[in-house]
């Protein structure tokens, strides 16, 4: 069954058929809610509370790419979180402190990859801390733009529905997001693998 | 080394646009002729894409748990079809208990007016026809007339299946026919409410719309009270100790006859001797002659309820 009959099912409340949806979209939320929020724990609260909500707005979705209504949703849920956080400063600052040492091995779990060796494994798994921590760096407007169009490679007009902003505003947060990650991943210079050491590429 | 942030700001959206492919051709091609010539600008241009191809090799992390919908996160609740009508006997059951005990507590006021209230309404009795031929739609109206006719009205009681929802509905059918059932007499005598009747206050239009089924005699009492009045208070005949043990004997057999689902229901027995104590002239005291069947009914409507109750909650657990 594709995805335009399961969603017809599923606006008349056929939750399984709905479900169907779920497992088909749900590997792409988390990863968008993980890198927007850089933590584990919440992201799978975002993306369960994304798939709750779209599920109980099912009716206002029109047709159309189900993949950017969806992710408008997503990118809320993590809008939420953020403000979430903003207004209890004192655990995200607890969060903040401590990152690199505490934070650490809950975000390992989510970041590890099965398919490297092990010393592979373990560079690609501090590269991937840098740019995590590079990303959260950001302001939340910039990140939520970069992980959308960057990590996840929306292409603009997505990413304009998603967070409701005009064209130019994409593109203009894009370009200083990706400044921003540039200046900042520049500090992690040895650990950028061969092929994306900036200098030398630039350089030659 | 250039800072991609020092870039001017027009120039730094420009070249990520155009990194993306996303510069419309009247803008591509001043930048590519910059390109050519500025060596800086092309070395941004590397670094933007080199980030943004960074971020894309950024691994996809499997999710920790999956996110599909219970029906209990959803709010989606697969109802058995009978739930509703069990939810509605519930409440039926319950509020039929609660009228009945109501009824019961004003039971004896309304008992010691029924009583007068038969002598005027004695030659309407005589008149009536044999109790068999009621129908049961009349059951309702037909439980407010004047005490004479109430005999008919029992007959009709038991016929409407006495459900506890026939018992609410009667109560309500009862209630909005209670004024136009009263007979011309009474309508004559409705001019002086309130007058006569040993001073006492006549009873509250709902409680003498209200037919308990096992206190027939105090509600057509309630309903014929101005009548009474009309006649006067003093018909009273000595045949009243009899009259009270008649009908104390007739609500026995009435109670056991009764079940969960038929409160309502009358044995034939106990509607002759209860006919019988219509017929029998007037008695002013108060009886109690209904009192161990209000207590029988009050038992089993609450038993019902309690019963009802538990099926709901069982059936909403089972099919929630």
């Amino acid at each position: 069954m594709d995805e335009a009959e399961l969603l017809r099912l599923a606006q008349r409340g056929d939750l399984d058929a709905f479900n169907g949806v779920v497992l088909a979209h749900q590997t792409r939320a988390f990863n968008v809610a993980l890198r927007v929020l850089g933590d584990g724990e919440a992201a799978a609260d975002a993306t369960q509370e994304a798939f709750l909500s779209a599920f109980r707005n099912l009716r206002s979705y029109r047709g159309g790419s189900f993949r950017a209504w969806l992710l408008r949703i997503v990118t809320n849920a993590c809008y939420d979180e953020l403000r979430r956080r903003k207004r209890r400063p004192a655990t995200s600052l607890e969060d903040l402190g401590p990152e690199t040492e505490d934070g650490e091995p809950e975000v390992e779990a989510w970041l590890a990859s099965t398919a490297d060796g092990p010393e592979r494994l373990s560079e690609r798994t501090e590269l991937v801390h840098a740019i995590q921590d590079c990303l959260d760096r950001l302001p939340d407007e910039f990140r939520i733009v970069a992980v959308l169009a960057d990590v996840q490679g929306y292409d603009y007009d997505e990413v304009s529905s998603a967070i409701g902003k005009p064209l130019g505003t994409v593109k203009s947060r894009l370009a200083r997001a990706r400044a921003r990650l540039r200046d900042c991943l520049q500090r992690h210079g040895e650990l950028l693998p061969a092929a994306f050491r900036l200098h030398g590429e630039a350089s030659s | 080394m250039t800072r991609l942030s020092r870039l001017p700001p027009r120039d730094l959206e420009a070249l990520s646009a155009y990194a993306d492919g996303r510069l419309s051709p009247v803008e591509r091609q001043p930048m590519d002729a910059r390109l050519q010539e500025d060596p800086a600008l092309r070395r941004a241009l590397d670094e933007i894409r080199a980030t943004s191809a960074l971020l894309r090799a950024l691994p996809s992390v499997r999710p920790p748990r999956s996110f599909l919908l219970t029906p209990e996160m959803a709010g989606v609740r697969r109802r058995w079809l009978g739930y509703p009508a069990l939810q509605l006997a519930t409440a039926m059951a319950t509020l039929a208990f609660f009228v009945t005990v109501g009824l019961d507590v004003f039971a004896p006021v309304a008992g010691s007016m029924a009583f007068r209230a038969v002598a005027p309404s004695e030659e309407m009795a005589m008149q009536a026809p044999a109790p068999q031929s009621a129908l049961p739609t009349e059951a309702g109206a037909a439980a407010l007339e004047a005490g004479a006719v109430s005999a008919e009205a029992e007959t009709a009681v038991p016929a409407a299946t006495a459900t506890e929802m026939s018992v609410a509905d009667a109560v309500h059918e009862s209630a909005s026919n209670a004024p136009p059932s009263l007979g011309p007499s009474e309508h004559a005598s409705r001019d002086v409410p309130g007058v006569g009747g040993g001073g006492e206050p006549p009873p509250a239009p709902v409680e003498a719309a209200t037919p308990p089924p096992s206190a027939p005699l105090a509600e057509s009492g309630a309903a014929t009270l101005p009548s009474c009045e009309a006649c006067g208070g003093d018909q009273l005949l000595p045949a009243a100790t009899s009259a009270q043990k008649v009908a104390g004997e007739a609500g026995t057999p009435g109670a056991e006859a009764m079940t969960l689902e038929q409160p309502a229901a009358l044995t034939p027995e106990a509607f002759a001797l209860e006919t019988q104590a219509q017929m029998e002239p007037a008695v002013e005291v108060p009886l109690p002659a209904g009192v161990p069947m209000v207590r029988w009914l009050e038992i089993g409507l609450a038993g019902a309820a309690l019963l009802l109750g538990g099926l709901s909650l069982w059936a909403r657990r089972k099919t929630g």
